[in-house]
């Protein structure tokens, strides 16, 4: 009798169990269901610039190495790697398990490969300076690869989980030409299975991925232009996880049905107002500090942005390594909203209440969420005497505008490729960098200059940090940019999604889907 | 006619090269070089002048154009800046869903417009008159943008009925119904206000009085000898509303994340997406030619007076 009971105690349990773990442990089946605004223009990593091409790619390529979820750089195709004590030879030893969707095993000929044609001129990659520090590349041996570069370069493995480095097979390549940008044969959880532009775009689930087969059976990509289109879709249950428009906001936040299922997270990116330090009047410093002191970014993060924003008062954000809690305090000190103060500032500058300043005009790309913002710090330049107008172009001629130096005051914003601090203020503020490379306001600082190129090539940690301090403080005193805020991403899903998390450094587009796996299908 | 049909398309040579001429000269007057978008926010000039010079970009004015003249006789068009797809065949998909919604819109811009229209024009300052002129009014008056995105909130969203936007490769024909609505509102205001104002005009006419007077029933009148001329205006218009159809096509296309050529040329314009433009504006001008044409030729068919020599 007691063994019955026993039994009867072991099934009980048995059923407990089960359906404890129906509910936590993850689930195979499925397709994951997305949209993207623009159809994106390459799947080939070699030529990727935008996050729509991006977070497709990802889902299909693998690289050397990835951050985690946390930004941390982990092993990927590499399972470890060393650094030779100069820090220009690395090498890395390469999983032997890796096999690219046509079934073919990937070795350490495929990496130099796939370097050597990012770094090719033929190919034109957009991303081909990510490569410029490489010397050579080298299969040591069959799983062993040998990266040397030309001097220490201490953000090269931050570097190397960028797209353009994620490894492609030669013989598809070749054999595809241009095409392969549009059926891309890569080694990740996903493979490409059909494309119809504008329309969809689907993944399936590679079964023999060497991390094991990802839980969905597949990913789709609905392409919506319309943000409001796109959330219907998305209250209609047609879509798995997607972003909410700002005039949604209040309403969906509040609301209990939907509060549990947004996701938010800061990512490495900045908004900000910058301004052509070598044009009239804008040379001129003190006016440039009247104009930080005057924005009320308070009122634009809580009126304008719905507080879907972070107040920012340095260049590096507060989740990038390197932000300075000092440098902050000291900044939002020195620059927080003040009109007094903002007067007095442009009185030093030789403008008192604004006589004898000519109207300056604000330039912005054609957007209604930038216009917003334009308008708000119009008003609040008024306050303190100065007068401004807006002019918006198209992205296209914007950018052009701003690389030859033809706008004196513009809004910008910058969004990390590594985390590391290299790619903000060196790439942003480093002489060598004038216009396309990264400095749009032609900013030249013989200090930050020396510290920002010093600590491209100091191997340690605490130093480099020490250098992007000071370089940073010289830079804000500078004031060739006004912060308005750091970014924060946000995203809504379906309430049987799970898994899912937020890049650190892109928000939704950086997500890897193969940790997501549904709970219904 | 066939004589006539050769010379119209024949005169369409010396359109293109027009067309293909501005369009390329504006593209080159206007800022923004497709390179450095294809670059990115952050690029070095290195990189920037590899890419140009891959697309050509850095020849001489005249002689990318001469080079692309070449390329259209042997019916190349060449690859898009962006995505490198080969531009024939982005248009192709994207004609073709075009020429899909534009159908439909066209059926029902035709079907509810002039009927309508003739009705109201019968039964002059009824109450049927009324209710069509002012729905015909707001019909003209309302953004397409804002129809669309009505009638998707209230038969896709609330009721269900149809999908929210999305093409018949993956709805089936349920896809095209929000969309063709949308698209053919416009021009059916236009037609019901031109068919009642047309119709008018042709039922005052002495002929139309002498018909009656013979005895003829109402309906024979009306049918068999108003309609015939009171149609010929409103031919005229169907060829024009072509264009209105592709311009409306952008909007319409993008709320209900329709694939077509409207969407297609105008981010190739954001993008400067050369060769997509290019191919895009002279599809389009294809487009209108022949419209016109058909046009012409359908005049034959309802009034017997015209002949093409």
């Amino acid at each position: 009798m007691r063994k019955v009971y026993l039994m009867f105690l072991l099934v009980f349990l048995i059923f407990l169990f089960a359906g404890v773990s129906s509910a936590d442990t993850p689930q195979y089946g499925g397709v994951l269901r997305r949209s993207l605004v623009n159809d994106p223009p390459t799947l080939d990593p070699a030529m990727i610039t935008d996050t729509a091409s991006d977070e497709v790619a990802r889902q299909i390529f693998d690289g050397l190495v990835e951050y985690d979820p946390n930004g941390k750089v982990v092993g990927s195709i590499a399972k470890k790697w060393s650094i030779s004590k100069d820090g220009t030879v690395y090498t890395f030893y390469l999983n032997n398990n890796v096999y690219f969707h046509n079934g073919r095993n990937v070795t350490a000929e495929d990496f130099v490969y796939s370097i050597k044609r990012v770094m090719d001129p033929k190919t034109a990659s957009p991303r081909a300076s990510f490569a410029e520090p490489i010397k050579d590349v080298v299969a040591k041996d069959k799983y062993t690869l040998v990266i040397t570069l030309k001097r220490p370069f201490a953000p090269f493995l931050s570097t190397l989980t960028y797209s353009c480095f994620w490894v492609v097979p030669k013989e598809e390549v070749e054999k595809l030409g241009k095409d392969f940008a549009t059926r891309p044969v890569g080694t990740g959880a996903f493979m490409f299975n059909e494309w119809k532009h504008d329309v969809k775009i689907s993944l399936k689930a590679n079964p023999k991925y060497f991390r094991g087969r990802p839980y969905l059976d597949g990913i789709e990509w609905m392409i919506i232009p319309d943000e409001n289109v796109d959330f219907m879709n998305f209250e209609k249950g047609q879509l798995d996880v997607t972003t909410i428009p700002d005039p949604e906001w209040d309403r969906v936040s509040n609301d209990p049905k939907y509060k549990p299922y947004i996701l938010e997270k800061p990512i490495i990116g900045i908004y900000y107002l910058g301004f052509n330090v070598q044009k009239k009047p804008l040379d001129n410093k003190y006016l440039r500090q009247a104009i930080a002191r005057a924005i009320n970014k308070e009122a634009i993060v809580k009126v304008i942005r719905r507080n879907r924003a972070q107040v920012a008062y340095t260049i590096l954000p507060p989740s990038m390594p390197g932000f300075s809690k000092a440098n902050y305090d000291w900044a939002k000190e020195k620059f927080s909203y003040n009109v007094a103060e903002a007067k007095k500032l442009l009185a030093k500058a030789g403008y008192p209440d604004g006589k004898g300043l000519p109207e300056i005009t604000l330039y912005y790309n054609s957007s209604v969420a930038h216009k917003r913002i334009m308008e708000a710090i119009q008003a609040d330049l008024e306050k303190i005497g100065i007068k401004a107008k807006l002019q918006n172009y198209d992205w296209a001629v914007y950018l052009d505008l701003l690389d030859k130096g033809e706008l004196p005051v513009y809004r910008l914003g910058w969004v990390a490729d590594y985390i590391d601090p290299d790619n903000f203020l060196w790439v942003l503020f480093n002489s060598a960098n004038f216009g396309p490379e990264g400095n749009h306001s032609f900013y030249k600082n013989d200090k930050v200059d020396e510290y920002t190129n010093k600590a491209r090539i100091e191997t340690l940690w605490s130093v480099r940090a020490k250098y992007y301090e000071m370089a940073e403080r010289i830079i804000l005193e500078d004031c060739p940019i006004v912060p308005i805020y750091y970014y924060i991403s946000q995203i809504i899903y379906q309430p049987w999604v799970n898994g899912l998390y937020l890049d650190p450094l892109t928000g939704i587009s950086g997500v890897r889907y193969r940790v997501v796996w549904l709970s219904k299908k | 006619m066939l004589r006539y049909i050769v010379r119209r398309l024949l005169q369409a040579i010396p359109v293109f090269i027009g067309v293909t001429l501005i369009t390329f000269i504006l593209f080159f007057i206007a800022p923004g070089d497709p390179a450095r978008l294809i670059a990115g926010q952050r690029a070095d000039a290195e990189t920037i002048a590899r890419i140009r010079s891959i697309w050509g970009l850095d020849k001489p004015l005249a002689v990318q154009y001469l080079l692309f003249l070449g390329r259209i006789i042997r019916l190349d068009f060449g690859r898009s800046f962006k995505t490198n797809i080969p531009v024939i065949e982005s248009i192709g998909e994207r004609l073709q869903a075009t020429a899909v919604l534009a159908f439909f819109a066209f059926i029902i811009a035709i079907l509810l417009g002039v009927t309508a229209g003739i009705i109201s024009a019968v039964k002059q300052y009824s109450f049927f008159d009324y209710t069509a002129m002012v729905i015909a009014l707001l019909g003209v008056s309302a953004p397409v943008y804002w129809v669309g995105i009505i009638l998707l909130l209230i038969f896709g969203f609330k009721l269900g009925w149809l999908p929210l936007g999305g093409y018949i490769s993956e709805y089936g024909i349920k896809a095209v119904i929000l969309p063709a609505i949308t698209l053919g509102t416009r021009p059916a205001a236009y037609f019901a206000r031109l068919a009642r104002s047309s119709m008018l005009e042709v039922i005052r006419q002495e002929y139309i009085t002498t018909a009656r007077a013979k005895g003829l029933p109402e309906s024979k009148v009306i049918f068999k000898h108003a309609l015939r001329n009171a149609l010929i205006p409103v031919v005229t218009y169907a060829g024009m509303v072509v264009g209105d159809l592709l311009t409306g096509a952008v909007l319409t296309e993008t709320i209900f994340a329709w694939p077509g050529i409207g969407r297609l040329v105008v981010q190739a314009i954001l993008d400067r997406d050369l060769p997509v433009l290019q191919g895009g504006v002279i599809v389009i001008a294809l487009i209108y030619i022949l419209a016109n044409l058909i046009v012409d030729l359908s005049y034959a068919l309802i009034d017997p007076r015209i002949r093409y020599e």
